[in-house]
């Protein structure tokens, strides 16, 4: 308990994390809202509760607290969202583009949206922020055999997604 | 674990269900997903139920569960039926030295599944680094908390090295007992001279004063001058200093006073038996000694704060010199 005050977040070091993660929990956000302001929100307020909980979070544990905090926001604005289905109406059902416009990550990232929120969520936390199956099992609240299963899932849907268009190599 | 116990296609629902609860251990997990990876079956996540979609689940029969016993018991054996297990594994870095190799082995006799792997690799998802937080700014926290005490400590500093400088009198180098005594010792002098003073008056030349001499040569009189010539300044000092020579040395009144009535008002007057405070602040330590150094450097005046060390039972005497102002607090 003391060793976890006297490591607790400085006001500098929570400034550090603000340079440091919060493009990366923007565009965490962002791949999973699809809406600018909203993910605007969701950085704002998951800075905000964690500033409430600085005394209490070290600075090597911020960026997970960030993220879990982030993905919990998320989940609860597609749930509401999906409640009100708006959601729904915001979902884009793009064909497959021709090989002309092909670029590998921009139909890697349409794919993505294909996702269910969960394998998106595991494969931009292992893509994006490089976490390992036990930081992103501690973020979601899955266990690791669970996060291994919903990567190969998505892993699978994309590479479908990829033939489907025939773009193999 | 019995063959009874091992997921199979009669029971894989239940594992199923343990497993996206959170209930199954490691290695069940890894059984489970070994069956689906085998079996290409594909967990269809329809919002916040999952639920099982088996393309090839009618074919699992019994032949199809005696090879699937046989792979869980053979695991480590790269196949056709569990290839792409590995290729995900390989994609995802967990294969370790030797699975890597045989898998090597395998792909250089398939190669078909080569293509598949080049496939898998590429399937990585890059951050888009242009997109960017706009708004970092509001989000951080003001630093400015930390100011304050520096600034009050600087003030305070500011006004003791202005207070020194206006108030560089001797009457504040002495204390307010030295002071008061001083002044009533003064002023009975002053009152003794006035008095011998006025008694010598009638005898003085006033025509041959300095004084004199100098309003003579002025072109206009000064309507004040009348009085200046009925005080001729020069035979009253002379008066007074020749009386001062030949008074006897009188006693300060403030040597019978208790020593304790000094060092009750936290200061050092000029005493006959004076504190030496040299030999105070030798044993005392001066905690702030970069901050009077260049206080000192800025304002050309000696400054000096010294604390006395506890473990020399002085506990609560300080010492503090801003030019000629020195004031010492001892306890008790």
């Amino acid at each position: 308990m003391t060793l976890s005050y006297c490591s607790a977040m400085t006001d500098s070091e929570y400034n550090k994390t603000v340079d440091l993660y919060a493009d990366g929990i923007y565009r965490f956000a962002l791949k999973h809202i699809k809406n600018a302001m909203s993910a605007q929100d969701i950085v704002q307020e998951t800075y905000t509760k964690v500033w409430v909980k600085h005394k209490e979070v070290t600075f090597a544990k911020s960026k997970a607290y960030l993220f879990t905090t982030a993905y919990h926001l998320i989940i609860d604005f597609l749930k509401q969202e999906a409640r009100n289905g708006e959601f729904k109406e915001q979902e884009i059902k793009k064909s497959v583009k021709p090989v002309e416009d092909f670029d590998l990550q921009t139909i890697l990232h349409e794919a993505l949206d294909k996702l269910p929120v969960i394998q998106k969520t595991v494969v931009l936390l292992r893509d994006y922020e490089g976490y390992n199956y036990a930081e992103i099992a501690e973020i979601t609240a899955l266990n690791e055999s669970q996060v291994k299963v919903y990567i190969f899932r998505a892993r699978q849907t994309l590479k479908s997604y990829l033939k489907q268009i025939d773009l193999v190599v | 674990m019995a063959n009874a116990d091992k997921i199979n296609n009669n029971n894989f629902e239940k594992y199923l269900k343990d497993f996206e609860e959170g209930r199954l251990d490691e290695k069940l997990s890894e059984e489970l997903l070994c069956f689906i990876e085998t079996y290409h079956l594909f967990l269809k996540d329809d919002q916040s139920e999952i639920v099982l979609h088996a393309d090839k689940k009618d074919e699992l029969n019994a032949e199809v569960k005696q090879t699937f016993l046989q792979v869980n018991t053979e695991i480590e054996t790269i196949t056709e039926t569990n290839i792409h297990y590995f290729l995900k594994s390989k994609v995802e870095g967990l294969l370790d030295h030797n699975t890597h190799e045989r898998l090597e082995i395998f792909l250089n006799k398939h190669q078909d599944y080569r293509v598949e792997l080049m496939l898998l690799e590429q399937i990585k998802l890059a951050p888009d680094n242009q997109i960017k937080f706009p708004h970092k700014a509001k989000l951080k926290q003001k630093q400015t908390k930390w100011l304050w005490p520096i600034i009050a400590t600087a003030a305070c500093f500011a006004g003791l090295i202005i207070f020194s400088l206006n108030f560089n009198h001797e009457s504040i180098k002495a204390s307010a007992v030295q002071h008061f005594v001083k002044t009533q010792k003064d002023s009975v002098n002053s009152n003794q001279r006035k008095i011998e003073t006025r008694a010598s008056l009638p005898q003085m030349n006033l025509t041959q004063t300095k004084t004199n001499r100098i309003f003579q040569n002025r072109k206009k009189s000064h309507p004040k001058d009348s009085l200046f010539l009925m005080f001729p300044i020069e035979q009253f000092v002379d008066t007074f200093n020749t009386q001062e020579e030949n008074k006897p040395e009188s006693i300060p009144l403030y040597e019978n006073l208790p020593e304790e009535v000094f060092f009750s008002w936290n200061v050092i007057p000029d005493l006959p038996v004076k504190p030496s405070f040299k030999s105070q602040t030798l044993s005392m330590n001066n905690p702030i000694h970069p901050i009077t150094s260049g206080l000192s450097y800025l304002t050309q005046q000696e400054i000096d704060f010294r604390m006395a060390n506890n473990a020399l039972e002085k506990k609560g005497r300080y010492f503090l010199k801003i030019g000629k102002l020195e004031i010492l607090h001892v306890e008790n």
